[in-house]
């Protein structure tokens, strides 16, 4: 199975370094992604979603090191390319070639990171005129049959894939010289998915892609991720802190807590048999519109206290601040993962404990 | 009506007048956002009513003209039976007591230079407590043990930074506790808050509504938070309001074509479950163009042509329950369909197949140099 996985991260530690010490964001963390799969990702903010997104595609501030792990995309080690310090090589060569080429982000807080002087469209262009080599990939049929017999310039090659990108995510073509406050923020979500698209990257990672949005519109745009994700097979790491909209959307799931995984599944594991008190937690805070209203009120919880910060996080366990089940072992050791079904791995004690058959008291 | 009202709202309209650039120069006529057009509703004692509606409906607006907090373009709100554009100042006084307000954000609305406790004495002081330091000193503790900020004395001391989302939203709601109010306005009150702190504050909310009989109108985006939370929900599209009734009738029977929209548009934690179409097509149109009759027929999957020339009215449809459509209350719509039932995991059957275990699913044992 190791042999098909697109992307893998295995055991990866980054941190911050600040000024009173170490932001322990990422802290042996695991996961992977195989073709074609949804991996959602969910936990509280601050819990290091949009770092262990970034940290895959090397897109790190300067004071970020990464101390251990690595990180193989198709097979390719991109921590290779790491400093003896820690520190990410930013201008290297072979990390740019497979970012948009082959991995895209769609950011977090999107809809701001479009430029409000440049005209929609011109942007998207710049973003595909800066991988010129794959230009030749976005010619299709129609393409050829519009220009047959003529000159073409790299740039139409790129306006036309603009033109069907925006068919794709579903905006009138007339639109694509617009400026950015001519947008509504459903618009201007969708043009970043068009950008994010515009390569055809194989692999997608989605940072909170709707969480602006209202339902209606945020509907619409996640049928549409999927209905194109589907189509051309790509494979995706969608995150938010809205494990509902997660389930939703993904095959797989990772439950992150306070830099660490706590609970990794398919996604109906992860919901009906959940096993980390963590993601039972997550699962028991958000009210529904199905069932009876009693049942939700039973049902509500919520979880005591809030995240670690996490310089100095909690030892041991992350978790066991907050844990209704955590013993003196949860404070001083680290969970080991335990394999609680196929391609179920769960980082809590008591887990481990329950799958090897004892009662965990 | 079987309870008092504490709240009633006629023909209420707050239009804005909007400035249009250097383009506004050549308009002959001035550009306006109908921000609230035309909204009666009652907020009974104690009840809890939900706004929800998507983004620049006109939901927060309401909550601020409900508090004379805006002067409203036409029409009338009375609180506890007195019109609130006609108190005196010693009456305002009262108002200002009785109606309070909790905010979306929890980190903008308190002063990050104020305690705890300075901030919820502050709002008594206005009302003249510092002679009477002890009766202060009681009602600001009291105020923060009904918040659930408990022990008292390790929150007391603390700057707004030195607290979590959940407990800033918890000194909110104390900083309004303490005034006793009837009536409170929740805009968005959890909507910034992580989901796992949500629940305890929406637990913590209704608590003391049930206690203190204090209404709340909640105001909300999130149908499902509206649901748990609330005995009525009104629907708003472009400052009217669609529908109007019990909570459980909103969602098991909605009779407006965009409530039914907004429903099926809710998340659903069910990965096995298939997306639907939704009901509803197009963008929200610009509030300063809105379309003549009913203000939803350019996304209404339904609309005839009556529905782009005359506006329909809210009114009642059935028991407590109102709506602005004119195919609903011809019967020309159709049922609504049956909410699913909860049933993600009732046919689960457990993953313990170990034929498909993958012997290295595990993370490799030493990874880290
Ligand atoms: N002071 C103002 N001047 C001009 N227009 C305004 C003003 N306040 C609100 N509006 C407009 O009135 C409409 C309703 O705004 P309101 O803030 O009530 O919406 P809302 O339903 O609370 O939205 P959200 O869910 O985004 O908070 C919007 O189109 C808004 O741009
Ligand atoms: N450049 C940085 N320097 C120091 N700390 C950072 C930096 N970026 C993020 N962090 C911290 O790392 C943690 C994880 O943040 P983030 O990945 O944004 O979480 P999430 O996406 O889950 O909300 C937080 O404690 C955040 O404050
Ligand atoms: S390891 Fe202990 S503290 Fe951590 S989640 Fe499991 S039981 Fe709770
Ligand atoms: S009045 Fe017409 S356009 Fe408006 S909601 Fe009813 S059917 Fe749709
Ligand atoms: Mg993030
Ligand atoms: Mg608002």
């Amino acid at each position: 199975m190791n042999m098909g996985h697109l992307l893998e991260v295995n055991d990866l530690v980054m941190h911050f370094k600040i000024q009173d010490g170490w932001v322990e964001a990422v802290d042996h963390v695991t996961f992977h992604v195989d073709e074609g799969e949804t991996l959602g990702v969910v936990g509280e903010s601050g819990c290091g979603k949009t770092t262990t997104a970034y940290a895959v595609t090397q897109l790190l501030p300067k004071n970020a090191y990464i101390k251990g792990g690595y990180i193989k995309f198709k097979g390719k080690d991109l921590t290779e390319f790491v400093n003896d310090d820690g520190t990410i090589d930013i201008f290297n060569q072979a990390i740019r070639e497979i970012r948009w080429d082959e991995i895209s982000i769609i950011f977090q807080g999107a809809m701001d990171a479009l430029n409000p002087v440049y005209r929609v469209g011109d942007q998207i262009e710049e973003a595909i005129m800066a991988h010129t080599d794959s230009l030749p990939g976005l010619i299709d049929d129609e393409f050829r049959e519009k220009f047959a017999g003529m000159r073409v310039e790299e740039r139409e090659i790129a306006r036309h894939r603009i033109e069907k990108l925006y068919d794709i995510v579903n905006i009138n073509r007339d639109r694509i010289d617009n400026y950015p406050h001519e947008y509504s923020g459903g618009m201007k979500q969708r043009a970043l998915i068009a950008m994010a698209l515009a390569l055809r990257p194989d692999f997608i990672i989605a940072d909170e892609p709707t969480t602006a949005l209202d339902v209606i519109t945020s509907y619409k745009i996640l049928k549409e991720i999927k209905r194109i994700q589907a189509e051309h097979n790509q494979s995706m790491m969608m995150i938010s802190h809205d494990i509902s909209r997660v389930a939703e959307m993904s095959n797989r799931m990772a439950v992150m807590y306070a830099g660490r995984i706590a609970e990794t599944a398919r996604t109906v594991d992860l919901f009906c048999d959940a096993k980390h008190p963590y993601t039972l937690g997550l699962i028991n805070s958000i009210p529904t519109i199905l069932g009876t209203k009693e049942e939700m009120k039973d049902r509500l919880k919520g979880i005591r206290g809030s995240p670690p910060p996490l310089v100095n996080p909690p030892k041991g366990c992350r978790f066991h601040p907050r844990c209704d089940f955590a013993k003196d072992k949860c404070k001083k050791y680290s969970p080991k993962p335990a394999e609680v079904g196929p391609d179920h791995l769960v980082w809590c004690w008591k887990a481990d404990t329950e799958n090897k058959g004892h009662e965990w008291k | 009506m079987d309870r008092e009202n504490v709240v009633e709202i006629r023909n209420l309209k707050m239009y804005f007048d909007i400035k249009m650039g250097l383009s506004g120069l050549w308009s002959k006529e001035q550009l306006q956002v109908k921000a609230v057009d035309d909204i009666s509703m009652d907020i009974r004692r104690g009840e809890v009513i939900s706004l929800v509606g998507e983004t620049g409906c006109g939901k927060t607006t309401v909550g601020r003209l409900i508090l004379r907090l805006d002067t409203p373009t036409a029409g009338h709100i009375n609180f506890e039976g007195a019109d609130i554009a006609a108190l005196k100042t010693k009456q305002v006084k009262q108002f200002r007591k009785k109606a309070q307000m909790i905010f979306q954000d929890p980190y903008a609305s308190l002063n990050p230079r104020m305690t705890v406790s300075q901030t919820v004495s502050e709002p008594l002081i206005n009302y003249g407590y510092r002679r009477q330091p002890e009766i202060m000193n009681e009602k600001v503790a009291k105020a923060l043990r009904d918040a659930g900020l408990r022990p008292i004395d390790e929150y007391i001391e603390r700057f707004p930074h030195e607290l979590s989302g959940g407990e800033r939203q918890r000194v909110s709601i104390a900083r309004a506790l303490v005034m006793d109010p009837t009536f409170i306005v929740a805009d968005e009150p959890v909507s910034m808050l992580d989901v796992s702190i949500r629940a305890g504050v929406m637990n913590l909310m209704m608590r003391l509504r049930d206690q203190y009989g204090i209404a709340y109108q909640l105001i909300t985006h999130d149908i499902s938070v509206a649901r748990y939370m609330s005995d009525r929900i009104a629907i708003m599209y472009l400052g009217k309001i669609m529908e109007l009734a019990d909570t459980e009738t909103i969602v098991k029977r909605p009779f407006h074509p965009y409530t039914r929209a907004l429903i099926k548009a809710v998340p659903i934690a069910d990965p096995t479950r298939a997306r639907p179409d939704l009901p509803i097509k197009g963008d929200i149109p610009s509030p300063i163009h809105r379309p003549k009759g009913c203000v939803f027929n350019t996304r209404c999957i339904y609309a005839v042509d009556e529905c782009r020339e005359t506006t329909p009215p809210l009114e009642m449809f059935g028991r407590d329950h109102k709506v602005a459509c004119i195919l609903a209350h011809r019967g020309d719509l159709p049922e609504p369909e049956p909410l699913e039932e909860d049933e993600a995991c009732e046919s689960y059957e457990g993953t313990n197949d170990v034929e498909s275990r993958s012997s290295e699913a595990g993370p490799r044992e030493g990874g880290a140099p």
